[in-house]
């Protein structure tokens, strides 16, 4: 390159300035979005009177369950769409890097990194995986690591991957929420198949929710799966493992530990309106049972009104 | 030498210009080669004689050559080829005419054309042996009058009376714009040569003293001459002296134009005096003219639009005049009155301004760039430039612009994102400006912008809206037709380097090209 050249290039590339880039939309699409991980049980239509008299309980709670547990995700990615949201402050031909304080806690820095792992040349871009990291470190003092994930996929709506979050870091760095569990929460998602899957660990309880491995499937036509656990108010604790229908009709299976310590299981379907339609309660837990002494509760309902979930 | 004509025997001699077949070679040839300087306006005096020629010099478009940046041998190849014509009519018997008109260079004894040639001595004799009745030359050039102290050529002869009575004029005239020992000089004034100027603006009438609507050979060498050394008088360079040799027998001085025949023109009153300028569309003179009071002055203009101007001592007067294929009458009580210094030429002080409107498309040379970064984009803009601020035919502008447009993001494995994208980009240009004709201009020039692009994703709120700032260097070409005094459509085309450094350093090159039209403040 002639001398003069290289001068006049200097002096532009002193003046050249922005953010104008593809690869860094490159990189920000391959994070997750909040909406993305979200449980999505559906909405039961209006309730009228029930031939069995009584709702399913657990209809509704799988919807409350979902709704923590969605907010818990949003919670997590919501920094990251706030990186995804801004400039990075380094570039690097397959690294980004975001370096920020922290808005809503003064004193603290936030760096989160994403490296695009080298692949073969041609490779598909279904299979790109990335390395993402939040660090975060309070007073100068040292960086934290509150969030590792590896992603799989150019686009993360289409893409696998896990999220851990290190919920003892955010503490120490007084950066955490007052419902946080302790521990990491696993956080493993695959959108790439024809059903939707988010399992969430939660190490130890926390964010509304107790610890358990939560597990989601949902399929394009809005039917599913949900496994969750449910406390009552009477200190039960109920592990279901549901079934639904994209209009909300549903059957479960539920391994029950009540507050007397005695444990069993119970079966039940409802229908789109979340009204019981078949239910075998054996330790005469549900209410309709409730005035029946365990194990004598009958066969509530028919067989043949449970829907046919996937 | 004898530097004035005897008018007054040639006027009572008569004039002729009818059934004389002519023919004119014309060149302009502002470069001269090594250890001269560009001269700035050339050419255009040889377009202004080109034109004047064939209009109203009775020069058939068929038999008139004009060369512009030739060298010598293309001057002598044109020579060669009139000759054959003149030498074809003139077995026809037809009477006939060569006058050949040079701009340009001259030194030490030679035309200088370029890096070439051409011995004043072989242009002279080229001439004197030229198969035509009357074979005139016309020269713009510095030290031309040298042509005319050459040795073998007699002095005028004493006319002959008998020999006038059977044949129009025969011979040789050599007229030169200065003396064997003189600068020919140019003004940016009047944008062109004293010499040529004033010569211009005799063939169109004002030269015209017998008030016959003929302007003869020696009318019009008369007024040059007179002209040329009154305007030079007090230049740095001194005064420019014009001189001819003049070796024509026969009855009757050479017509040189008839302004009859010519279908409009501007008609100068009787009632007032003082001399006048006329300009084109360009604010550049066309014309002038000097009159006494009691007499009327045309000037045969081609049709279109000019300025009539005429300078007092504390003012000066203009007007708009549109020459048809009428004769406009001017009169002073029918101009405006204004300042001084808001006269842009012939003294004026200050640059002309205009401003430019302009709407245009931008595409980058990469295909990568443009289907990705950087993709077509519409604009408008405008522009303020400057002429006659810098000289030299330079002119500077700032231009501002904005534009914009929508496209689609494809990166691998994701799907196709919607863009909306603006930009707005300002810059200063230099440019020189090249009359191609009387109406037609080509610009050439360089230009340093700065370049704001920003874009967002449509119906993507998680995505950041991009931005990139960086100035472009580059180069413009542009076209001007004027088509009124203050009006020119002009077609533009840009090409800038952009120096792009965020995902990775790349060199990328863009187009503009904007259609827009110019409008001239001032007169």
């Amino acid at each position: 390159m002639p001398s003069g050249f290289k001068a006049l290039a200097g002096v532009l590339l002193l003046t050249a300035c922005g953010n104008l880039s593809n690869e860094d939309i490159a990189f920000v699409e391959a994070l997750p979005r909040t909406g993305d991980l979200h449980v999505r049980v559906p909405v039961q239509s209006a309730q009228p009177a029930c031939a069995l008299g009584e709702a399913s309980q657990w209809a509704v709670g799988a919807r409350d369950t979902g709704d923590k547990l969605n907010a818990a995700v949003d919670a997590v990615l919501g920094i990251i769409d706030a990186i995804r949201a801004s400039s990075p402050t380094s570039r690097k031909p397959d690294l980004r890097v975001w370096s920020f304080p922290d808005q809503k806690h003064p004193g603290v820095r936030i760096e989160a990194s994403l490296l695009r792992v080298a692949t073969q040349p041609g490779s598909d871009p279904a299979a790109q995986p990335w390395s993402f990291a939040i660090d975060a470190r309070r007073d100068g003092g040292p960086f934290l690591e509150i969030l590792y994930a590896y992603f799989v996929g150019a686009e993360a709506r289409s893409g696998q991957g896990v999220i851990a979050i290190n919920f003892d870091d955010t503490r120490a760095l007084q950066i955490n929420g007052p419902t946080d569990p302790t521990g990491v929460m696993m956080v493993h998602y695959d959108l790439g198949g024809p059903a939707r899957t988010v399992r969430i660990e939660l190490g130890a309880t926390g964010l509304g929710l107790s610890q358990f491995s939560y597990f989601y499937s949902g399929n394009p036509d809005g039917s599913g799966h949900f496994d969750y656990l449910f406390p009552d108010a009477q200190g039960n604790r109920f592990s279901l493992q549901t079934a639904f229908t994209a209009a909300g009709a549903g059957r479960a299976h539920m391994a029950v530990r009540t507050s007397s310590g005695a444990t069993g299981t119970i079966d039940q379907c409802w229908d789109a309106t979340a009204c019981l339609t078949y239910l075998v309660d054996p330790l005469s837990i549900t209410p309709i049972c409730a005035a029946i002494p365990a194990p004598l509760c009958p066969v509530q309902g028919s067989l043949s009104a449970c829907p046919a979930v996937p | 030498m004898n530097r004035l004509l005897p008018l007054a025997l040639l006027v009572a001699a008569g004039a002729a210009r009818a059934d004389v077949h002519r023919f004119a070679l014309v060149v302009g040839d502002s470069q001269g080669g090594a250890g001269t300087r560009q001269l700035r306006y050339a050419e255009r005096d040889a377009r202004r004689i080109h034109a004047i020629l064939t209009r109203l010099g009775g020069v058939r478009e068929d038999d008139a050559r004009l060369l512009t940046g030739a060298d010598a041998d293309d001057l002598r190849r044109a020579l060669l080829d009139l000759e054959g014509r003149a030498r074809s009519a003139r077995e026809r018997g037809e009477e006939t005419l060569l006058l050949v008109y040079y701009s340009g260079h001259a030194k030490d004894g030679d035309l200088r054309l370029r890096d070439t040639r051409m011995p004043l001595t072989e242009l002279r004799q080229r001439l004197q042996d030229a198969p035509a009745d009357v074979r005139i030359g016309l020269l713009d050039s510095c030290q031309s009058g040298a042509i005319t102290r050459m040795k073998g050529v007699r002095p005028a002869p004493a006319f002959d009376v008998q020999r006038a009575r059977d044949a129009g004029p025969r011979g040789l005239v050599l007229i030169a714009s200065s003396a064997s020992d003189e600068e020919s000089q140019e003004s940016d004034e009047i944008a062109g040569s004293f010499f040529t100027h004033y010569l211009a603006s005799g063939l169109l009438g004002d030269a015209d003293a017998s008030g016959d609507g003929k302007v003869t050979l020696a009318e019009a060498y008369a007024y040059a001459y007179g002209r040329t050394v009154g305007s030079t008088a007090e230049t740095r360079a001194g005064a420019q002296h014009p001189v001819y040799l003049y070796d024509l027998g026969g009855a009757g001085d050479v017509v040189l134009t008839e302004l009859a025949p010519a279908r409009g023109g501007l008609l100068f009153g009787a009632m007032d005096e003082g001399l006048y300028v006329v300009l084109d569309g360009q604010r550049r003179a066309v014309a002038e003219v000097a009159k006494a009071a009691g007499s009327s002055r045309r000037l045969a203009l081609a049709p279109g639009s000019y300025i009539v101007k005429k300078r007092l001592e504390d003012a000066v007067l203009v007007g708009d005049v549109k020459v048809g294929d009428g004769v406009i009458e001017v009169a002073d009580a029918q101009l405006s009155r204004r300042k001084l210094e808001d006269d842009p030429q012939k003294g004026a002080s200050g640059p002309r301004w205009s401003v430019l409107g302009s709407g245009g498309y931008q595409f980058f040379f990469d295909s990568a760039a443009r289907n990705g970064l950087f993709p077509p984009a519409v604009l408008a803009g405008a522009e303020v430039s400057a002429r006659d601020d810098l000289g030299h035919q330079l002119a500077w502008g700032i231009d501002v612009a904005v534009g914009g447009g929508t496209s689609t993001l494809r990166l691998s494995g994701v799907p196709d994102i919607p863009v909306r994208f603006g930009e707005l980009s300002g810059g200063v240009s230099l440019w020189r400006d090249f009359d191609l004709t009387e109406r037609l201009t080509a610009s050439v020039g360089a230009r340093l912008a700065f370049l704001y692009l920003f874009r967002s994703f449509s119906g993507r709120s998680d995505l950041p809206s991009q931005n990139f700032f960086t100035l472009t260097p580059g180069a413009q070409l542009a076209l001007g037709w004027r088509f009124s005094p203050r009006w020119t459509a002009v077609a533009r085309a840009r090409a800038n380097y952009l120096f792009y450094n965020v995902d990775k350093d790349q060199s990328l090159g863009y187009a503009e090209i904007a259609l827009g039209v110019d409008y001239a403040f001032g007169f």
